[in-house]
């Protein structure tokens, strides 16, 4: 064996399988453990980041349907490059959003040429009548005022309020920290004129 | 927080319709199941397979204790004595013994013990990489630490008498292994056997200020007795099976080598691979950095092939590829890389 010390190896072998231990793996740990083929640590990964990319995507995009589509590739794209993600480079979830952010451009850029400026708003409609009217109102405001600003804005804008930092955004977006604020400055001056909101 | 933010962060978070999860989820297991090279659940018997070797069971207790014996028996047959010291043996010898051979005496007790690590590690190796099998891994893992869990309910099938008597023949190799050989000598054989670059002369340094007294011998050899029960499925001969370390660094990095080894292995079967750009570091440092990662080092274009093992089946080769995770993640030697399953022809491919 050239694995060293002997005297943990059997211990090591029973971790063949991830571990459902009470302590909560790393998001690295249950991709490694996926790509050495147990499913149950993708179910796992999967709980964590689902909501949070699914809200990401459809605001980015205001589109329910080309939502479900987007998170789809999204998630296929991680089972497929399970093996190959190297953690040095990013967090699991700076490149997960990096995935779906190249998937968002890539949707408009195939949109490029249709009408894609109508707003769809069925399912925020059913999460905005969780609000009372007046927030309803506001949050309807919001999104119609979300779509017509740049694609790159948009979803500047929508990574930072699912909590990205301006690094992590400028890492997921593929471009400077300056240029991450100069696009949050850009979209929500844009956003406050069309709602006539006080900056 | 702006007005705006709170507008957005006050709104009800979206949730993903259970279809599109159900789709996701599906996909992720079937890919895992083909990456896996079989279906668990329509092959009954590989599953059961895969049980039987992952449950600790009385019949892979067996064949650990059949592992001991035959190492025992290849120690006995190369010369390894088997009477074991009696006191008065130790106490005319530590009587006889200059302070610079009671030196020695501590020194060749270690690196006995020592020596016998090492030359387990080589005959897991190389039991590993001839068989390039899956079950061999385990029951050579297991065999390693049979001794270490003996007191866990799960080896309670060896019956008290055969773990005594395998324990009392380790005892008896280290005992005699001391006893026979008091002179620096030892020191001498014993590093050889190691085969390790450090030289005799350090290791005596080393030792040279620990004051040894004449009860410390026995003690420390009585410790060793008791310890002997976690080295017992390691009690082989150095150099007796397999190469050892020294040789294995070579062979790591002799490109002639590892070519035709490379070549010689069928193009269907698995390796794990990890690849290092060549300007990150030269074979020698890729030799040391990674030698008790993988087997073999071979160059193409202008990266560095780290390859190990042989497999057949490719979930072997992911049991392998999970010890070198567990073990990476442990120490974190292998930094970023990640060690992929490849088949053997793609890397000869490269070659080519």
């Amino acid at each position: 064996m050239v694995f060293g010390d002997v005297s943990k190896q059997a211990t090591r072998v029973t971790l063949f399988s991830f571990p459902r231990s009470s302590k909560a793996a790393s998001d690295v740990k249950l991709l490694r453990a996926y790509a050495a083929g147990d499913s149950a640590a993708f179910d796992e990964l999967y709980s964590r980041h689902k909501e949070g990319l699914f809200n990401f995507i459809s605001r980015s995009l205001a589109q329910p349907a080309a939502a479900e589509e987007i998170t789809q590739d999204v998630w296929m794209a991680v089972i497929d490059k399970a093996a190959e993600f190297e953690p040095g480079a990013a967090a699991f979830r700076t490149w997960l959003y990096r995935i779906a952010s190249n998937k968002v451009a890539d949707f408009y850029r195939r949109k490029v040429n249709q009408r894609t400026d109508e707003l769809d708003t069925t399912n925020e409609q059913f999460s905005a009548n969780q609000l009372d009217s007046e927030d309803r109102v506001l949050f309807h405001q919001l999104l119609a005022a979300l779509a017509e600003l740049p694609e790159e804005q948009r979803v500047t804008f929508v990574l930072q309020q699912e909590g990205f930092t301006y690094t992590e955004i400028a890492q997921i977006t593929g471009v400077g920290n300056e240029t991450v604020k100069s696009r949050l400055r850009y979209a929500r001056s844009a956003t406050q004129d069309r709602m006539e909101l006080k900056a | 927080m702006s007005e705006l933010e709170k507008i957005y962060r006050d709104a009800p978070r979206l949730r993903s319709p259970a279809r599109l999860d159900a789709k996701i989820l599906q996909s992720a297991h079937e890919a895992a199941r083909v990456s896996a090279g079989r279906t668990i659940e329509a092959d009954p018997i590989e599953a059961e397979k895969r049980r039987s070797l992952l449950s600790w069971k009385p019949g892979l207790a067996l064949a650990s204790v059949c592992t001991v014996g035959i190492g025992l028996g290849v120690a006995m047959q190369a010369g390894w004595h088997s009477r074991a010291p009696t006191i008065s043996d130790i106490a005319q010898l530590e009587t006889q013994a200059s302070r610079e051979e009671k030196v020695a005496l501590s020194v060749a007790a270690d690196h006995t013990f020592q020596g016998l690590e090492a030359s387990a590690d080589v005959v897991s190796e190389s039991e590993v990489a001839d068989t390039a099998n899956a079950s061999d891994l385990f029951i050579v893992q297991k065999s390693e630490s049979t001794v270490a869990e003996a007191s866990e309910d799960a080896v309670s099938s060896i019956s008290a008498e055969t773990m005594a008597a395998t324990a009392a023949s380790s005892t008896e190799i280290l005992s005699e292994e001391i006893a026979l050989q008091p002179s620096a000598d030892v020191v001498t054989a014993d590093s050889d056997a190691m085969g390790e670059a450090e030289g005799d002369d350090i290791r005596a340094e080393r030792y040279r200020d620990r004051e040894v007294s004449t009860k410390q011998a026995p003690r420390q050899m009585h410790k060793q007795t008791a310890s002997a029960e976690n080295t017992v499925a390691l009690a082989a001969p150095p150099m007796a099976l397999g190469e050892s370390r020294s040789e294995k660094s070579k062979s790591f990095s002799d490109q002639v080598e590892v070519n035709r080894w490379l070549m010689a292995q069928n193009s269907e079967n698995y390796t794990i691979k990890l690849t290092v750009a060549k300007t990150e570091l030269a074979l020698d440092a890729v030799a040391e950095k990674f030698k008790r990662r993988t087997e073999k080092a071979v160059g193409a274009d202008a990266q560095w092939l780290l390859l190990h093992g042989s497999f057949t089946q490719r979930h072997q080769a992911e049991l392998a590829q999970t010890v070198i995770l567990n073990d990476a993640e442990r120490d974190g030697s292998l930094g970023d890389l990640v060690p992929k399953i490849v088949r053997i022809g793609e890397v000869q491919q490269l070659l080519k």
